[in-house]
């Protein structure tokens, strides 16, 4: 059991009931379908550990800048957190040298493009998101808050067993050294077999659904999965105002 | 298209280089493309030849490059060539001559392109498409080419030999103590060449050639 009073979530009701049942290292899983939240409810959850750990925010899908604004956005101070774009460094790192590489191969390459350049000293491995991601993972030594939001991108590049391989590596992490970890997926992403490889691996798994309702959309949160305590699954009704996600009256 | 085969230290390299050298004395622009070695690395060591003159390349009669750049630059660099990369490979070589102007060319060493080969087929296949490259261009080229010393071998795949004009044997014989550089024309097509074999001295004033005498035992 947690014995830290470091907010969970963020939400203050939804908290309040998991705590208790959650070890102190811990990974939640959240599942959500397009528009429900889920970069929302993973900014919440990073925010929430400002002041007690390191927080590490991983993201995939936005610009820091446009991260950092939401954060602003609902009066968190994103200064202490620490930003991480794996899109970003993937983009430089792999998407920018083959876009140069399709622009030199349809040119055609000349005698300009050869002077002065250095022969490559080192052999040239291929770039690993995974790598580059685990290295930082493996530095963390003391409780830590980390966000992977989300795990959409990586799917695309890598096969599943290799996402869960990587969901695993920061659940021992957690467990390690002590730190709360949330990865965030799209529904839309996982097949049944995926889904179920991830919430195996979730100490705390959550879904979270958008459905029309008239001209507006409700919110919910499912706790469908709190390890080895199934009587604490719930599905709540959620608001949003400008302090994130809080419980519907 | 010219095989200059030959084992370690036999002066594949070193002839490659006067080969430009005299052409470039002459006004033939000539362009070393270099795999293996460092095209700094490559001028350092050329300075210890009088017959260099570092100005052939600062005014561009000669260009060296270096083909681990363009694998680079290309995005060639994984461990073995696909077939349509092979093309890219061939064409960039091509419009690099082209640019340069170069009428002779030297590619050092054909081997080392040939791990990124690797089969026959492909091995091949990319001589063939050079050789055609080198011939639209006008150019006369020399592929260095590195084997060991077994008799009747001339190249890495078995291909080389057939597809190119001229096969230049380059090879160290030991005598009396000594380690001889030995040169042998073994083909030279549409010529009437000699195929003795000749003893050659790499001086810093170029090559000395001289008939290799057949007095004497030879150590194996």
């Amino acid at each position: 059991m947690t014995t830290s009073d470091e907010p969970l979530l963020g939400i203050p009701d939804i908290d309040a009931g998991l705590m208790p049942y959650l070890p102190p290292g811990c990974l939640i899983v959240v599942i959500g379908t397009p528009g429900s939240g889920s970069h929302l409810l993973a900014k919440q959850f990073a925010q929430a550990g400002i002041g007690s750990t390191p927080v590490l925010y991983y993201t995939t899908s936005e610009r820091t800048s446009d991260a950092q604004d939401a954060f602003r956005s609902f009066h968190w101070d994103p200064e202490p957190v620490k930003f991480g774009n794996l899109s970003d460094d993937y983009y430089r790192r792999v998407l920018e040298p083959q876009m140069e590489v399709s622009r030199l191969r349809e040119r055609g390459l000349r005698l300009e493009d050869l002077r002065n350049a250095r022969r490559p000293e080192v052999p040239l491995a291929p770039y690993s998101l995974v790598g580059r991601f685990l290295n930082d993972l493996a530095l963390l030594d003391s409780p830590f808050r980390l966000v992977l939001d989300s795990l959409d991108f990586l799917l695309e590049l890598l096969e599943v067993p290799d996402v869960v391989n990587l969901v695993r590596q920061i659940r021992s992490r957690t467990q390690l050294v002590g730190g709360k970890a949330m990865v965030t997926v799209q529904q839309a992403s996982l097949d049944n077999r995926s889904s179920a490889m991830l919430e195996d691996v979730a100490d705390l798994g959550i879904t979270l659904r958008s459905e029309p309702n008239g001209a507006t959309f409700d919110h919910t949160l499912e706790v469908r999965k709190l390890r080895n305590h199934p009587e604490q699954t719930q599905i709540r009704k959620l608001l949003i105002n400008d302090s994130g996600f809080h419980i519907a009256p | 298209m010219v095989l200059m085969a030959g084992g370690v230290g036999t002066g594949k390299t070193t002839l490659c280089l006067e080969f430009l050298v005299r052409g470039a004395e002459k006004g033939e622009k000539g362009l070393f493309i270099s795999v293996t070695e460092a095209s700094t690395k490559l001028l350092q060591n050329f300075t210890t030849f009088e017959f260099f003159r570092p100005d052939l390349v600062q005014h561009e009669l000669i260009t060296i490059v270096d083909l681990p750049i363009i694998y680079e630059r290309l995005g060639l660099n994984r461990e073995e060539l696909k077939p349509g990369e092979v093309d890219i490979l061939v064409r960039t070589i091509q419009d690099l001559v082209r640019e340069s102007g170069a009428r002779r060319v030297v590619v050092d060493s054909l081997t080392s392109v040939g791990f990124r080969v690797r089969s026959e087929e492909k091995a091949r296949d990319f001589i063939l498409k050079l050789g055609q490259a080198f011939s639209d261009l006008g150019t006369t080229s020399l592929m260095v080419a590195e084997v060991g010393a077994v008799p009747g071998v001339h190249s890495l795949y078995g291909v080389e030999e057939a597809i190119v004009d001229g096969v230049v044997m380059l090879s160290n014989v030991r005598r009396r103590g000594d380690l001889l550089r030995v040169l042998q024309v073994i083909k030279m097509r549409g010529t009437v060449h000699s195929r003795a074999q000749y003893v050659i001295e790499l001086t810093p004033i170029g090559m000395l050639m001289a008939p290799f005498l057949k007095g004497g035992r030879l150590e194996t």
